[in-house]
């Protein structure tokens, strides 16, 4: 594509028309307008001719705004669909600044993917961490508030190292094009940090546990969806087959399994969960081949789909009774019936139970992991399998759904979330299984089964006995009990250590701060009073002098600068 | 020792029937190891009930280490708010 400025036609910039418009419709109309949106933009990019392009001149600089590829689609359409499923589990808010955030943000994160270069690139990464932190500050208390500005510190980092990063790229090499950067050079560097702030990589991750909880119902579900898988598709794009990528993917996917294993709010758990399976999609890009590639873009694909589903599920949950804490929640199954068996749905999924979304996907990363030889990594990931079904196959539904009985009698969740869970539900079992309908739109052909004997008996045991040991832990009394607590997280170090640490210092430092100030305050009093006796008004200078001995001291002056002059 | 306000998962009610279902399903995937030929590109992947028994551990050793980190993390709910 070529010629004429597409404008409006750019993937993801109707999104974030139509939600800049939105205060605009008239209220009856803005949830169908919200629902058409996504549409809309699906059919857009379904209709984009395969490897189309369009190329924009700005101060010399030659900026491809749009560029569309196989990663970039399957990237798009899955955003597509989870801003679709998402306004429909949001058609009963009523808050449009809640509504406008979510669709900059759908957008923002949609042209992201599109873009062809990494100024482009950068005005969309910003857009989505503004555009998202209305999604946090949405809760309207002050948790969320200091959550969101939070959020918003970290976020807003990652796009300044993105700029520092690419104007260095660019210095070096002339270049603005966002392909394969590799660690090359300390731009590529800053960009790749840049990209692991915002895919939540050790260490860089607590942002994520923080904000998301503290979002609101609905907006927990969209930012669940596209900021970390932004940046997933962005390691894909720019850093793929990095061998780092696969050990930073193999912690990511171990250690959040023991907060997840521990915390009692049920969205932080998610939230740990969430940077789990971020950590096979990362190990999947380290790994780097065509196989392994795909196995990233289907299990974000997957991804998307199954922890909005829990999202949902929670936020219900939150919606009905006020709390998704495991202490105050229990035997809901009764009043929320539907809302089980979604959530049920989404934890099979997740757990990579044959016949969900999840088997299907993990399954192309494990098996890529398996062919390159990394033989550790694939343990770590198999450990992390048997752990998901811990924390969020077995744990999050019987926590708020069975175990014990908490007394809590709502009613069911509103129709329109049912919906969009019910519809959420149906394409995880889709997926689950009629694979090959997901291995098509993936960026690489390929010929692959995973309903193979040997990985789906393979899959069943390492369930079923990891499953055992749950119910032998539950037998035993050893499973960690929940209660009201906050459990330390690197976040520590600027909510608690660094305040800390400052006030330290300056309580060890004033004293001495004390004594530099009146020694300073000495040596300026004692000059202005020297000031004072030279040019005071009775001091010698402020005196009247006789006009011969002015002229007598000018002249001296004179043949002063004279003599200097011929020197 | 549980604290007060925990949430009783203990002893549940029908763990008993869930323990011996589960027990019942385990020994038929093992059996199942035992009809088709095991292979993979990993050379433990090919022994017979390994994901099985890699399983069970990770489970135990995941909780284990939980509790463990429970303690060591553990602040109250108003930490931060203090």
């Amino acid at each position: 594509m070529s010629g004429s400025f597409p404008g409006i036609a750019l993937p993801g910039l109707l999104l974030v028309a139509g939600g800049l418009l939105l205060p605009l419709v008239p209220v009856r109309l803005r949830g169908t307008f919200m629902l058409v949106l996504p549409v809309l933009g699906l059919l857009q990019i379904l209709s984009l001719p395969a490897d189309a392009s369009w190329n924009l001149e700005i101060l010399g600089l030659t900026l491809e705004v749009m560029r569309v590829d196989g990663l970039s689609l399957v990237f798009g359409y899955v955003f597509h669909l989870a801003a679709f499923l998402g306004m429909i589990f949001s058609l009963r808010v009523r808050d449009v600044g809640q509504q406008v955030a979510a669709l900059v943000y759908a957008g923002s994160a949609i042209g992201a993917v599109f873009a062809g270069d990494l100024l482009t690139l950068f005005l969309y990464w910003e857009l989505t961490a503004v555009s998202s932190v209305f999604l946090v500050w949405a809760g309207r208390d002050e948790g969320a508030f200091r959550a969101g500005l939070r959020y918003l510190v970290v976020q807003v980092l990652s796009g300044m190292l993105l700029l520092l990063g690419l104007v260095l790229h660019y210095q070096a090499t002339g270049s603005m094009e966002f392909g394969h950067l590799g660690l090359t050079s300390p731009g590529t560097a800053l960009i790749f940090l840049a990209f692991g702030i915002k895919c939540a990589f050790p260490l860089l991750h607590a942002w994520l546990p923080d904000a998301y909880p503290e979002a609101t119902v609905s907006g927990a579900v969209f930012l669940s969806a596209f900021t970390t898988k932004l940046a997933v598709y962005a390691l894909a794009r720019g850093f793929a087959g990095t061998e780092a990528l696969i050990w930073i993917g193999a912690f990511m996917t171990v250690f959040p399994i023991f907060y997840a294993v521990i915390e009692n709010d049920l969205r932080r758990v998610l939230s740990y969960s969430l940077i789990i399976q971020l950590g096979f999609m990362v190990v999947g890009v380290g790994i780097g081949t065509e196989l392994a590639l795909n196995g990233t873009a289907a299990h974000a694909f997957g991804h998307v789909l199954y922890k909005a589903l829990l999202f949902m599920a929670m936020g219900a949950v939150l919606h009905q009774t006020g709390t998704a804490k495991a202490s105050e929640l229990g035997g809901l199954y009764r009043s929320m019936p539907l809302t089980a068996l979604f959530c049920i749905v989404g934890a099979a999924s997740i757990s990579a139970v044959p016949l969900f979304s999840g088997f299907v996907s993990k399954a192309l990363i494990t098996s890529a992991t398996a062919q390159a030889g990394h033989h550790a990594a694939w343990t770590v990931l198999l450990f992390a399998s048997a752990g998901v079904l811990h924390y969020a196959g077995i744990k999050i539904p019987y926590l708020a759904f069975f175990g014990r009985n908490s007394g809590i009698r709502v009613s069911e969740a509103p129709r329109p979330m049912l919906i969009a869970m019910g519809l959420t539900a149906l394409l995880c079992i889709v997926i689950g299984v009629r694979p090959q309908m997901l291995y098509l739109i993936l960026p690489f052909p390929m010929e692959y089964s995973p309903y193979t004997a040997s990985h789906v008996i393979g899959q069943l045991q390492l369930l079923l006995f990891s499953g055992l040991a749950f119910v032998v832990i539950l037998r035993r009394g050893w499973f960690p009990g929940m209660l009201p607590s906050t459990y330390l997280d690197v976040d520590w170090i600027w909510r608690r250590g660094l305040p800390r640490t400052a006030t330290f210092l300056f309580r060890a430092v004033s004293p001495f701060c004390c004594r530099i100030g009146a020694a300073v305050g000495s040596i300026v009093k004692r000059s202005l009073y020297l000031l004072h006796d030279h040019f005071g008004p009775r001091s010698r200078l402020a005196g009247t002098w006789p006009t011969g001995s002015m002229v007598l001291w000018v002249v001296i002056l004179l043949a002063l600068s004279l003599l200097v002059s011929y020197f | 020792m549980r604290n007060k306000g925990e949430v009783g998962l203990y002893g549940s009610r029908g763990v008993d029937w869930v323990l011996l279902t589960l027990l019942g399903a385990c020994l038929m995937v093992i059996a199942a190891d035992f009809l088709y030929e095991k292979r993979g590109y990993v050379p433990w992947e090919g022994w017979i009930g390994f994901q099985g028994g890699f399983g069970f551990l990770s489970g135990v050793i995941l909780v284990l280490a939980a509790r463990g980190l429970q303690r060591l993390l553990r602040r109250g709910g108003d930490y931060y708010e203090r």
